[in-house]
């Protein structure tokens, strides 16, 4: 079999297995092994994974994310999470869809702390999930912000994504970071659009609450502050430079710890729940990242992604036309695989060919861009249907709420994801408007 | 084709190893070869894993050929550590010769269960830091210094700075955030780890007085693979490994070194030399970390002091050339 | 009885010992997050304070995180916490979806069962190789002896929760 014929049967025989209920991290294992073993033989199949799975679990950068899941299980346990929400409800309550625009506004700011979507999403759901529940949010909408919130996580800096970016194409990573500010803005604000529309149209999905008075919001306020002051100190830890981004999870985790034990009275056995809570979420993460690793190694053996590459060099097409190619395979690509792997596979392969093209502006500038654009288009792959990690994720935390009903949540917010990736293919210059002013 | 080789590496793909060592060679082996040999290079750990497994990969056959640094498995190829000791290198192409002679004389067991194609170095590592330059050993007292090996730990540790290990991805952000205030690296990764812009300090010890501390790469090729090669493909490849690639790396490595060098000057970057007269001093806080060396390996039931003696004079001999 | 249809595997009733086991690992498993936790703050907070972060921090998060994550695996399987696509198979009825969940069971089994062995060959080849992490020169394979053990309670568990969602197709 060809490498390509291969790789397209191990993604149709992956949909396959993903649709009769099989979980999806073992449904990526599954083909991702079967795959390698058939493609490239049993013997480097068993030699490769005498250490894989252990090298893939014990990775710095990834000991973020039960770190981050823990300080939600903390924060929740504290009573703090409906605490936020309370404050949350105080402020944007009474607007229709406020406690989901609250949620994404979490979102980027819990994202720019944590640069992945996935950890962003679980540790916010943690938080925010119940309570939009216990304020009657249809199931649709409360996962729905929450899944597409997530993705906001890799676009605001540091995100670790965007280094990696910076690191393959050669560009500098603080221009990434800059040229990355507006488009996370403008995201967040897009998203919060997005909910507003939504509630104007289904106004029973996202209820308005009472409008609270000022003396109101500021006692809300009195019990969030040492969960905000936590939030700070890790926000601005991390732009300050005190801390890694595990070593700011540590932290928050840490402070929250405390303040469950003060403030929410938890004893042992409520922090052995919390400590369950974490393995669940951890170990359902770790299961998909380690297929989408396994599967992802199992298509590079293919040499797939590289030959639709290269079939994509050798069109003979406009600039704007294989860039428009590009990331709609990243949307398809998106479908099954981590973001990360996803860069890493494709980056080195693509950027040369980018920057050939001429979209009339400078070497440097065009790669900014790209690499802007690529981030937003493998985020929105996180959300579209049948296959988005981030739906998966959160939807996995609300029993109750069944898949399709997650993906129609998602929808208002692919549509404002469609529109904002339109204003940077055709404006140019929001992204790079910054990086000029400051470059 | 009749022969593919798949060559796996963690760098991205414009890396000196891909662009200076990896694709020149792809391209005469294939040519060489009448195109019955079909190299295909794997950049930034595309074939899955970690950089740790990278060698174990090209040992049982998971790829063909594998490029990493030794020193990824720490405690795995201690004889090998030997050009990681502090002051035991110099340029590129120099400590990259010198290995030749020793891994000719002493990496026959350590290397026992792959086909090594090459054995080299980069160029000595320098320190390059964020906030304050280090012009004397004192300045190093209280400084967080990314480490690149087991060794240069302890000798960091010996100089006077607090030693830091951490993934090589993890620098760049290290650094911005001030988690750490420098790291031992060479120029050379500059342009892929994108360091410049965060730091602007930068201290060399003169190539004459040897460089502060190097890595030893390989790169290697499964053994059965190679056995199973027809003679006339495998003379190919016996041509074009050893001293023949020794030279090219040695080359394609200085070459990076000097011009990522030039990029930090032109952008104003200060550089600080340590004077020779100064090198004593570093040398005498750093012996500890030799001397355990030599002991360890002597207690592993091989010569060390000879070992060292004689990794000092090859590099010598390279750097007398 | 038509059951609900979730994202996840139905719950099915596991054997006393083994649901203690699993809800064991993953107090292992958090204990030993927790300590990683403390430590990296304890770390940060002396890199602050005098400048010095405590050796290998970076090495013993890794460590920490790849022991806590094994230990969660079998705990994850034995609750129904993995992640499913519902999608299509919300008019197949329980039967069939018990058949179904059955037989992601198997093939986590019999992924669960490969890694393993593979893992103690792996760990074999550390502690001969005498591998260490970097600052601590603490030996790789000694988390191998907590690894081992977790992912052999996976693939009890992947057994367990296989037999039980066969029982309940049969008695749909
Ligand atoms: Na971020
Ligand atoms: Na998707």
């Amino acid at each position: 079999m060809s490498g390509i014929a291969a790789g397209l049967t191990g993604f149709a025989v992956l949909l396959v297995l993903m649709a009769i209920r099989i979980p999806i991290g073992v449904a990526m294992l599954a083909v991702g092994l079967g795959g390698y073993g058939l493609y490239t033989g049993t013997g480097p199949l068993l030699a490769f994974l005498k250490t894989s799975t252990y090298y893939q679990f014990s990775t710095y950068s990834l000991s973020v994310i039960p770190l981050f899941v823990l300080m939600g299980e903390f924060a929740t346990k504290a009573g703090m999470s409906r605490a936020l929400y309370r404050t949350a409800a105080a402020f944007l309550g009474h607007r229709k869809g406020g406690l989901a625009m609250a949620s994404i506004g979490g979102c980027a700011a819990f994202g720019a702390i944590c640069g992945s979507s996935l950890a962003t999403a679980a540790t916010m759901g943690q938080v925010a999930l119940p309570e939009m529940r216990r304020y009657n949010y249809s199931g649709a909408l409360a996962t729905g912000s929450l899944a597409a919130g997530g993705t906001l996580g890799i676009l605001i800096p540091p995100s670790v994504i965007l280094v990696l970016y910076a690191l393959m194409a050669e560009q500098s990573i603080a221009k990434m970071f800059v040229a990355a500010m507006v488009p996370g803005v403008l995201a967040a604000v897009g998203y919060m659009i997005a909910v507003a529309i939504f509630v104007s149209r289904n106004p029973e999905d996202g209820p308005a609450g009472p409008r609270a008075t000022w003396p109101e919001r500021l006692v809300a306020l009195r019990e969030t502050w040492s969960l905000i002051l936590i939030f700070a100190l890790v926000i601005v830890g991390m732009y300050r430079g005190w801390f890694t981004p595990t070593e700011a999870a540590a932290v928050g985790a840490f402070g929250t710890g405390v303040l469950a034990v003060t403030h929410g009275g938890l004893r042992l056995s409520g922090l052995m729940a919390c400590l369950r809570g974490t393995a669940t979420t951890s170990a359902m993460i770790f299961l998909i990242l380690l297929g989408a690793e396994t599967f992802n190694a199992f298509l590079a053996q293919t040499q797939t992604p590289m030959l639709l590459a290269g079939a994509i060099q050798q069109s003979r097409l406009t600039p704007m036309l294989v860039l428009l190619a590009m990331l709609l395979l990243y949307l398809v690509l998106g479908c099954v695989m981590d973001s990360m792997s996803m860069l890493l596979l494709t980056i080195p392969i693509f950027y040369p060919i980018i920057a050939g093209l001429d979209f009339g502006m400078p070497r440097e500038d065009t790669l900014i861009w790209f690499g802007i654009l690529a981030v937003v288009v493998v985020e929105v792959g996180l959300i579209t249907p049948p296959v988005g990690m981030n739906v998966f994720v959160i939807n996995g935390m609300a029993k109750d709420v069944p898949m399709l009903e997650s993906f129609r949540g998602v929808l208002p917010f692919l549509i404002s994801d469609i529109i904002r990736i339109g204003v940077l293919i055709v404006f140019p210059i929001v992204t790079l408007g910054l990086v000029r002013l400051f470059g | 084709q009749e022969v593919t080789l798949r060559v796996h590496h963690f760098l991205s793909a414009d890396a000196p190893i891909q662009t200076g060592v990896l694709e020149p060679w792809e391209k005469t082996v294939e040519e060489q070869s009448g195109g019955r040999i079909d190299v295909q290079i794997y950049p930034s750990m595309q074939l899955g894993g970690r950089p740790p497994q990278l060698y174990d990969q090209a040992r049982d056959g998971v790829v063909d050929i594998s490029w990493t640094l030794l020193g990824y498995t720490p405690g795995r190829f201690p004889v090998s550590e030997v050009f990681e000791l502090p002051f035991m290198s110099g340029s590129a192409t120099e400590t990259t010769m010198a290995l030749q002679e020793y891994q000719a004389k002493y990496l026959g067991d350590e290397l026992k269960d792959v086909h090594p194609l090459l054995i080299h170095a980069p160029a000595a590592y320098k320190f390059h830091t964020k906030d304050k330059a280090v012009a004397a050993m004192g300045d190093l007292s209280g400084m967080k210094i990314r480490a690149p090996s087991r060794t240069m730990t302890d000798g960091l540790n010996a100089l006077g700075a607090t030693a830091v290990g951490m993934p090589v991805p993890e620098v760049p952000q290290a650094l911005t955030t001030g988690v750490i205030d420098g790291a031992v690296i060479p120029w050379e990764v500059f342009g892929s780890l994108r360091i410049e812009s965060v730091t602007q300090d930068h201290t060399e010890f003169g190539a004459e007085n040897g460089g502060l501390s190097t890595s030893v790469m390989a790169l290697v090729m499964n053994q059965a693979k190679y056995d199973a090669l027809p003679d006339d493909l495998r003379q190919i490849i016996d041509a074009n490994s050893g001293a023949a690639l020794a030279a090219l790396a040695g080359e394609a490595f200085d070459a990076a070194e000097d011009a990522e060098r030039q990029k930090a000057l032109d952008a104003g970057h200060r550089i600080t030399v340590i004077p020779e007269e100064a090198l004593a001093e570093w040398q005498a806080a750093s012996q500890p970390v030799i001397d355990a060396w030599v002991k360890a390996v002597t207690e592993a039931g091989h010569d060390g002091q000879a070992m060292l003696d004689d990794a000092r004079a090859m590099l010598a001999t390279a750097q007398g050339q | 009885m038509a059951e609900d249809l979730t994202e996840h595997p139905h719950p099915v009733p596991l054997p006393g010992w083994l649901a203690a086991l699993c809800r064991f690992f993953a107090a292992i498993g958090g204990l030993v997050l927790l300590a990683m936790m403390l430590m990296t703050v304890i770390s940060v907070t002396r890199r602050t304070v005098l400048g010095a972060p405590i050796p290998g921090d970076f090495e013993l998060v890794e460590i920490g995180s790849a022991i806590a994550i094994f230990c969660f695996l079998p705990w994850c399987q034995s609750t129904g916490g993995n992640v499913l696509v519902d999608f299509f198979t919300q008019k197949t009825g329980p039967r069939m979806n018990h058949l179904l969940e059955a037989l992601g069971d198997l093939l986590y089994l019999l992924i669960a069962g490969l890694l393993m062995w593979r893992l103690i060959h792996g760990g074999m080849e550390m502690r001969q190789y005498g591998e260490q992490s970097m600052v601590l020169r603490i030996p790789v394979w000694w988390s191998f002896t907590i690894v081992i053990p977790a992912m052999a309670l996976l693939t009890a568990t992947c057994a367990a929760t296989m037999i039980g969602h066969l029982k309940k197709a049969k008695a749909a």
